[in-house]
């Protein structure tokens, strides 16, 4: 039983963890779905919208949960200008140079910050922060519910968004077709802008959510950054739904590994499975699930 | 008014494909270029879309300078392009990817009214509406594309190669819905190898040899004559 309960609690926390690693990175898989554009900053976007939402939610005295709302909106407009300004003259680059890019604008945003805030660690206080719920005789800590609540609500509209609208179906088109696109009439630069900056916004409000249970530092973004990688590998480059999966499965193993493992390599496992993701199975789990289906379909 | 080329030179970096082409398309008319495989008719098309940038010459649609425009803004003047290979969008519906064609038309009930439209012409495209497009066969690929085309209710309507890994009997049918497209005032330009269906159907043809025109006339006249009989016909 006691065991029981331990695996029990632990596959909780690792779903409440996962659905956060599932909002954290499905920017970065928005990005390169649309624009086959590997966005190596997307860590330092998620250190910028916890900056963002750290002095914010100091200066007004007012909980990240509430700003984050606004600090999403403030991460469209940047990325919406950053894609302007940065990516959209190499688009058509040589992925070198592509990966210049967005690695160095990475750099200049740490070293960026770290000039302007200095080195330190800041955190920021919240009346729920020692609170739990119980269920079933499982606890969960209430920033981390309130976290993935987030993440469930934001995954349905980006759901949404893209399968009911009809600028989100001209985006899934212009990404599975950038010629046909242009060809009816769709701009693809606009859609790049608004894909970039929507990947920064889902990236930035995460930077606010999990605020209330982690220490914001400049360079938190390379601690962020190989889970990024992980889930959207795992998920197949590019798809959405395998991104939210392969989040939720990240954060079950790093979870469950905690049982086995000393917390502080509760890494290790996501190593390993980043690497199997690699070298085994190059389109992601998913997209082999999902050709799969396609096949069945035909016969 | 319709569509007129004159003196067009265009190709890919420092190869010129074209070499000062000349044609029109007139106001419901039904023209066919016709040519080898190479002759340049597949950048004949992107050059008047604005995928391909032309060098020289002008293209003019009713009295608007193509080549002053973006290739996303070419559909904005009703010229709807159906390109070589289909370009379907695989992983839409059918629905979605007709809908996609629609992206122009702010009117809802114009697309409503265009999309049944469509259907009526492509039944099969109903039945399989709600089915991801890249699972159909080709011929119903094919069907996506020009209904995708159609559903910005073109005044003039470019199709690259249609027939192209068809069997026969799907395009006879293939040209006959085009038939009844152009019946209804759409001007079609239309590129393709089957010289023999292309000469059946359309009104007007030219023919290309290495991006230079060598001939143009009613298809009834090329239909008649003995180089093309011989070059391209096969009799």
């Amino acid at each position: 039983m006691d065991i029981l309960n331990h695996v029990a609690q632990s596959v909780a926390n690792g779903l409440l963890i996962g659905s956060v690693y599932a909002l954290i990175s499905v920017g970065l898989t928005l990005i390169f779905g649309v624009m086959n554009i590997v966005n190596f900053a997307h860590g330092e976007f998620l250190m910028v919208g916890m900056f963002g939402a750290y002095f914010a939610s100091t200066a007004f005295g007012l909980d990240p949960l509430w700003i984050a709302p606004l600090i999403g909106i403030a991460g469209f407009l940047l990325g919406a200008l950053v894609e302007r300004t940065i990516i959209e003259p190499i688009i058509k680059a040589p992925q070198s140079a592509q990966i210049i890019a967005t690695v160095g604008l990475g750099i200049i945003l740490a070293n960026g910050a770290a000039a302007i805030f200095g080195n330190n660690f800041l955190s920021v206080k919240t009346p729920y922060q020692g609170e739990t719920f119980s269920l079933f005789g499982l606890h969960f800590a209430a920033t981390f519910v309130y976290a993935a609540a987030y993440a469930v609500v934001m995954a349905v509209l980006l759901a949404l968004f893209l399968n009911k609208t009809r600028f989100g179906k001209a985006m899934r088109a212009t990404a599975q077709n950038r010629g046909a696109a242009q060809l009816l009439g769709i701009d693809p630069k606009r859609m790049y802008m608004v894909a970039f900056g929507l990947g920064v916004a889902l990236v930035t409000l995460a930077g606010s959510v999990i605020l209330p249970y982690t220490l914001v530092y400049p360079f938190i973004g390379q601690q962020y950054v190989l889970i990024m990688f992980t889930v959207v590998v795992l998920g197949g480059l590019g798809s959405i739904r395998g991104a939210i999966i392969a989040g939720l499965v990240v954060g079950v193993i790093q979870s469950l590994s905690t049982l086995l493992l000393p917390s502080e390599l509760q890494n290790l496992p996501v190593f390993i499975v980043f690497f199997i993701a690699l070298v085994l199975i190059s389109g992601g789990v998913l997209s082999r699930v999902r050709n799969a289906s396609v096949k069945l379909k035909r016969s | 008014m319709g569509l007129e080329i004159t003196d067009l030179q265009s190709g890919y970096g420092n190869i010129e494909v074209l070499h000062k082409i000349s044609l029109a398309v007139d106001d419901g008319d039904y023209v066919a270029v016709v040519g080898a495989n190479g002759a340049g008719k597949t950048t004949l098309l992107k050059s008047i879309s604005g995928t391909v940038r032309a060098k020289g010459g002008s293209i003019v649609f009713n009295g608007n300078d193509l080549l002053a425009r973006p290739a996303h803004k070419v559909p904005q003047l009703l010229i709807a392009h159906v390109p070589e290979g289909r370009q379907i969008f695989p992983e839409l519906s059918v629905y979605d990817n007709l809908m996609a064609g629609a992206w122009l038309v702010k009117d809802k009930d114009q697309r409503a009214q265009t999309l049944g439209e469509v259907y009526d012409l492509f039944p099969r495209l109903k039945e399989r509406s709600g089915q991801m497009a890249g699972t159909l066969s080709g011929g119903e690929q094919q069907m996506v594309a020009v209904g995708r085309a159609l559903m910005l209710r073109p005044k003039l309507i470019m199709l690259d190669e249609p027939s192209q890994g068809l069997a026969p009997k799907l395009v006879t049918e293939m040209y006959q819905q085009l038939a009844e497209v152009h019946g209804l005032g759409t001007s079609v330009l239309l590129v393709e190898q089957n010289t023999t269906a292309a000469l059946k159907y359309a009104k007007r043809a030219y023919v290309m040899e290495q991006g230079r025109i060598t001939m143009s006339g009613s298809s009834e006249e090329l239909r008649g004559s003995e180089e093309i009989r011989k070059a391209y016909l096969g009799i």
